[in-house]
């Protein structure tokens, strides 16, 4: 093979300005800097990187290990010697910082993060991170809310105080909220300020009132946590709604709180992929299977993707899963990762799979692809697989994936009981994933 | 990313910086926006399309990256992931070098992406002196220099050789 361009032509320092600029900002800032001593035409090189992201991994540890055994450090010099570099990189460097992150886990929050995002809101911000992994959440400046060229903003345990003046993002496209503290008419407010938005992640371990979104242009919505109520008011383009509970706050009092669910699926009419884990499929069926008169499961008519995590397949949740697929039209996949249920109620399960099994009245006239992941090779799992195989008119593929730490025998039982299984669809395959893959 | 075609079969021919010729499937070459702009103007795909600054050696293997990437479908970013990780995995420096002039040429952004990355990896951590000889960076520091430029950086120097 020729090769005209020989590698000594191509040494780092022939490469463009832009190329080198790229691969200084892919590395942690501390080896950028150190760059420097490389050769006077690298000395300032990485003083104009539009990137600055200052984590436990891009600086060089303010007290290593050996250090911390001779003289435990205090807070306050920990901070000090963390603050001390991020004021040199800020001093020295040039341009723009398009792109900010902090994210340290030993800074707490501190009266200096304020002058840090006074500076970026003079420097272009586009996209900001601001994470406070310890101690009291940081109450956030003015001046953030004057960085008027943000696309992107992502805060980690910060307080949210009414602007005195707000004029709104108009930039802003994704909003990544965790356990920030706002209130629910504030939240509201500042969402509609964000007309582009397209992107919100909201998490919070506090019973949060999530009602009244106003995000014409929202496209994917993911929240986690407990949530009082969850409404929308205008976001007729969510595509990707996705809602999980907080393992580390435990289980959901009372499945996942009591919501309007038909009225949340109407406020989302072309949803295309919903994804949901155990607590919140049961909180819907309490309530469209339980609750008051005139609850209903509207029909999901662009529904593509359905995936269900951490789901105890007890009867209701079957059932739900059932009717979710039968409202749900245009489905053409369904993933499931079941979570082993106890015994006590197993027989009821099967009784009620069985039931259904034999019941001519109704099929699964629309389901495509059925993706079974973490499968242990239970009894109830073994009839739910069952019941959809015996079911889909349509079905084309069923995907199991054993469960590694479950199975003895590489999941080759769940195969050859499943395999025994009656399928209405004649193209319906059955696909072994191995589980240590 | 996907892109949709209408016509599959639609092929087009490129030329190295040698002279080589690949013939290339349109919705392979869809995967650079250089080749998209051009094909979206006026370049009839029956025109052969050199690339004066690719030599054959990693065209090819550019082209290997955009089959890949423009076959597979966007659910399977797994098995792309695991791909992208094997393609460069025992690359040496200077087909790395030409891989990323010629995807920062061509436009293709995950490509350029993926190979600016393992540079800056095989940077990261190195001792300077190292990074020099891999990179061939000549040293036009005098001693005193060089140790006034760490020092100014002190910081980013500490346990560090």
């Amino acid at each position: 093979m020729k090769n005209m361009c020989g590698s000594t032509l191509n040494i780092i320092s022939d490469l463009p300005d832009t190329i080198i600029e790229k691969i200084l900002v892919l590395m942690p800032i501390r080896d950028a800097v150190r760059t420097s001593v490389l050769s006077k035409n690298w000395r300032f090189n990485w003083i104009n990187i539009p990137v600055l992201a200052f984590d436990d991994t891009s600086l060089v540890d303010p007290y290593p290990t050996f250090f911390r055994q001779l003289l435990p450090p205090d807070q306050l010099s920990i901070k000090n010697r963390l603050l001390a570099t991020i004021y040199h990189v800020l001093l020295l460097h040039r341009g723009p910082i398009l792109k900010f992150s902090l994210s340290i886990s030993e800074l707490k929050s501190c009266s200096e993060i304020d002058a840090l995002i006074s500076i970026l809101s003079n420097h272009g911000i586009q996209e900001l991170t601001l994470q406070i992994r310890k101690g009291d959440p940081h109450e956030l400046p003015q001046s953030l809310f004057s960085c008027q060229q943000l696309t992107y903003l992502n805060l980690h345990s910060c307080v949210f105080k009414r602007p005195t003046t707000f004029k709104g993002f108009p930039w802003v496209v994704c909003l990544e909220l965790r356990e920030v503290i706002i209130t629910a008419d504030l939240f509201e407010t500042f969402v509609s300020s964000c007309p582009l938005l397209e992107q919100l992640t909201f998490e919070s371990s506090s019973r949060f009132d999530f009602k009244g979104i106003d995000a014409p242009n929202l496209k994917v919505l993911s929240l986690m946590g407990i949530f009082k109520s969850i409404s929308v008011k205008n976001a007729p383009k969510v595509a990707n709604f996705s809602i999980h509970s907080k393992a580390s706050v435990g289980v959901v009092e009372g499945g996942g709180g009591k919501f309007d669910w038909a009225g949340l699926l109407d406020g989302l009419p072309v949803l295309r992929s919903l994804h949901m884990d155990g607590p919140y499929l049961m909180s819907m069926f309490e309530e469209v299977c339980l609750g008051q008169v005139g609850q209903r499961l509207p029909t999901l008519w662009h529904l593509n993707i359905l995936e269900l995590s951490d789901v105890r397949l007890g009867k209701r949740v079957v059932g739900m899963i059932l009717k979710l697929i039968r409202h749900s039209p245009k489905l053409h996949k369904v993933i499931i990762k079941p979570i082993i249920t106890g015994d006590k109620n197993e027989a009821s399960v099967l009784k009620f799979c069985e039931a259904t099994l034999v019941s001519s009245k109704w099929h699964l006239n629309y389901l495509r692809e059925v993706e079974m992941r973490l499968v242990s090779g239970t009894k109830i799992e073994l009839h739910f697989m069952k019941l959809l195989l015996a079911k889909s008119r349509v079905l084309e593929s069923m995907v199991v994936k054993p469960n590694p730490a479950k199975v003895s025998d590489g999941g080759l039982s769940i195969l050859k009981e499943l395999s025994q299984f009656q399928r209405l669809s004649p193209k319906a395959k059955i696909t072994y994933r191995d589980p240590n893959e | 990313m996907a892109s949709s075609i209408e016509n599959n079969n639609e092929k087009l021919t490129l030329k190295s910086s040698d002279g080589e010729e690949f013939l290339v499937e349109k919705h392979v070459a869809l995967q650079s926006t250089l080749l998209q702009n051009m094909l979206d103007s006026d370049c009839s795909s029956a025109d052969v399309i050199p690339l004066p600054k690719i030599d054959a050696r990693t065209l090819a293997l550019v082209l290997g990256y955009c089959k890949k990437h423009a076959d597979a479908s966007s659910s399977k970013q797994g098995e792309l992931n695991s791909f992208d990780s094997e393609f460069l995995k025992d690359m040496d420096m200077g087909a790395l070098f030409n891989l990323v002039l010629a995807a920062n040429f061509m436009e293709i952004k995950g490509l350029l992406d993926i190979a600016a990355q393992k540079i800056a990896d095989t940077i990261k951590d190195k001792p300077h002196q190292e990074v020099r000889e891999i990179f061939h960076v000549e040293n036009d520091y005098t001693p005193e220099e060089e140790a006034a430029v760490r020092e100014e950086n002190r910081w980013a120097f500490e346990g560090f050789p």
